[in-house]
């Protein structure tokens, strides 16, 4: 069925099953919802780490957070993603959506001496075979990677007060990896009053097989070896987390996230990923202005 | 009839119409005085409690007054919890401190009569919406 077609119908479906109350479950600012037309920014600081799967690379150590959300009556902002809500009702939301593809991260080197270093990416790679273990290969050895802008839909199905089910689906709009990736979790917030929340969300997230070629394939791009060479292809990566918020007073928070991605096999035995792993973690004070 | 017995009989007559009509007079009087016990008149001063934003605690100090014809029995309930009781008052004026988050009716009742309503509503100063968040806080991830 062509993605025009399935989109229609999901349309005609949420315009049936909504209702048109917009603002029916808030009527103040909490975990679940936001005031309407008012920036909010907030620096976290703490210790951290969101760990990087790649061989041969660093962990990005997360120290300050900076968090930035808007919502207006349609655009939303928050952190990484700019969406304008085509439907909104009591239990479901259709937006459409862009966001920065985080793929990228893990090739880009976070510490700031490394700013000052030029990349050595026209070199040729160096794999470093060795008895019993599989080829890797250091992500400063292969082609840059280039940052990807994702635009597509994401459907937000209220299930109760506390339970959100989210639905993306995004393509790259500036045609870097030519590919999809899509989204699918469900938090649920327990305890949530004005002053604390606590969050646990499972999710799926799916890469097609042009995006995890783009950023873990190895082609003749890469190196002059064919026995180094990886075809990427379309992986599910699970993962699960658990944040908690506390407020210590009317500019101060304290949270604490934890969360675990795990590679497919499609994506891990790319000669570029060691770790099967993808881990984040932060302990923070956040000051809101 | 001579003259005697005729003045006998108009005083006997007189007095009678005249105590007949001075019943009337003292069951009218108690009627009036029934009725004016049911209609009470009481008010809460102010009714509308201001906060900053909609959800917020208010807290303000009232004043209860009503007043009726006869002294009555009566307790004052905020919805269904009972705040105070006066026993065989005509007039009352008491002072009330009030904590609320949402609009609430005060109840003045006699047993299980009703005799007076009133509302008192909660206003938000800042006329902020709110709606879902779209994204967890932790998005940026």
């Amino acid at each position: 069925m062509p993605l025009k077609y399935f989109f229609s119908i999901l349309f005609i479906f949420c315009q049936y099953i909504i209702s048109t109350s917009s603002f029916a479950q808030c009527e103040s600012e909490s975990a679940l919802c936001a005031p309407v037309g008012q920036w909010k920014l907030s620096v976290g600081v703490g210790a951290g780490v969101y760990t990087n799967p790649l061989y041969d690379s660093k962990n990005i150590p997360l120290i300050v957070v900076p968090s930035i959300s808007y919502y207006g009556e349609r655009v939303f902002f928050q952190n990484n993603t700019l969406g304008y809500t085509l439907i909104e009702g009591e239990q479901l939301t259709l937006s459409i959506i862009t966001k920065a593809n985080v793929e990228k991260a893990f090739f880009t080197r976070w510490h700031p001496k490394n700013i000052f270093i030029p990349n050595l990416s026209n070199d040729f790679v160096e794999s470093v075979p060795s008895f019993g273990a599989s080829i890797k290969i250091s992500p400063d050895k292969v082609k840059k990677r280039k940052w990807a802008l994702d635009a597509g839909i994401q459907l937000n199905w209220f299930v109760s007060d506390s339970i959100n089910a989210e639905l993306q689906i995004l393509h790259d709009v500036n045609s870097v990896y030519d590919g999809f990736n899509g989204n699918v979790e469900v938090s649920k917030l327990f305890g949530v009053t004005a002053e604390s929340s606590l969050e646990l969300t499972l999710g799926l997230q799916w890469n097609s097989a042009n995006l995890v070629d783009y950023y873990y394939g190895i082609d003749d791009s890469d190196s002059i070896y064919e026995r180094d060479f990886f075809e990427g292809k379309s992986s599910i990566n699970p993962y699960l987390s658990i944040g908690y918020a506390y407020k210590l007073s009317s500019d101060w928070m304290f949270k604490t996230y934890l969360k675990r991605k795990k590679l497919d096999s499609n994506t891990y035995l790319s000669p570029l990923i060691e770790e099967r792993y993808v881990d984040l973690m932060f302990v923070g004070f956040f000051y809101e202005f | 009839m001579n003259f005697k017995k005729m003045f006998l009989t108009l005083i006997m007559f007189h007095l009678t119409i005249s105590k007949v009509v001075a019943q009337d007079e003292i069951t009218s009087t108690i009627l009036q005085s029934s009725e004016a016990s049911s209609v009470i008149n009481m008010s809460i001063s102010p009714s509308i409690c201001v906060v900053k934003t909609r959800g917020d605690l208010c807290q303000m100090t009232a004043y209860v007054m009503w007043q009726t014809g006869l002294a009555i029995d009566a307790c004052l309930y905020q919805d269904d919890d009972l705040i105070t009781c006066w026993e065989k008052k005509r007039q009352i004026k008491k002072k009330l401190e009030l904590s609320l988050i949402q609009d609430i009716i005060f109840t003045l009742k006699d047993q299980d009569k009703v005799l007076a309503k009133q509302h008192v509503k909660v206003n938000a100063s800042n006329s902020t919406k709110y709606r879902r968040r779209l994204r967890s806080q932790w998005s940026l991830f």
